[in-house]
């Protein structure tokens, strides 16, 4: 069994500007959630958002639930409350 | 059905044509506008990020419920990302059906829809800062 998976993490908006970064290879333990993801990309950046409540997260660009499970190779972005139109 | 996410100018008119069919007596064009206020206070400009990979294909989930709930109903979606000055557009939702009852409804739930689940931000720079635009919050932004 591996060790670790690695996944493809992007960030946008106001998360974007709080971590620095748009995109960050992350590995993280094999069965580990989105959830379990979040936490480890906020230990690196203590600035990113501490209210998941306010976060939602995708998995190859669809909205997944904080429990959901992420495989090796995986996009996984969050995704502060959406904007668009005027 | 067309469905962009783009850093160019979007003509209203084209996404009309694109739905355009015989069958439709009716096309609903929804317009947004960059305004120049918000929260009282003076907008000089926006700039529009979007998560494109996601947003196209959310684009498209929606045009496929509006074609599942309203039966006939043709779409088609444009947003614009970057730096946008007041009065250019940054959305356009455009819906043609038989009647206008329905280009109307459907027109209506595709930008309500969209406003929702796309995944756009804005951030807007006023006379007191630049924040962050989250559904109905506006956060400081770095």
């Amino acid at each position: 069994m591996a060790v670790a998976i690695a996944v493809r993490v992007r960030l946008f908006a106001r998360l974007r500007e709080q971590a620095g970064l748009e995109t960050e290879a992350l590995e993280v333990a094999p069965g580990s959630t989105l959830a379990d993801v979040y936490e480890s990309l906020r230990r690196k950046h203590s600035a990113l958002e501490p209210d998941r409540d306010s976060v939602r997260g995708a998995i190859n660009q669809e909205f997944s639930d904080w429990d959901a499970t992420v495989s090796q190779g995986d996009e996984v972005a969050f995704i502060p409350p959406v904007s668009g139109g005027c | 059905m067309r469905y962009d996410v783009t850093t160019g100018p979007i003509d209203p008119r084209e996404l009309e044509v694109a739905v355009a069919h015989p069958g439709a007596g009716a096309i609903c064009t929804f317009t947004g506008i960059v305004r120049d206020n918000s929260r009282g206070q003076t907008v000089t400009h926006l700039d529009y990020e979007a998560y494109a990979e996601m947003a196209v294909p959310q684009m498209r989930h929606i045009g496929q419920e509006i074609k599942d709930r309203w039966p006939g109903a043709r779409v088609a979606m444009a947003h614009r990302t970057g730096k946008l000055e007041v009065g250019e557009v940054s959305v356009v939702v455009c819906v043609s059906a038989p009647h206008r009852e329905e280009a109307i409804a459907a027109c209506k739930w595709g930008i309500d829809t969209l406003k929702e689940s796309v995944p756009i931000w804005k951030k807007e720079h006023a006379a007191d800062g630049t924040y962050w635009i989250e559904g109905d919050t506006a956060k400081p932004a770095s």
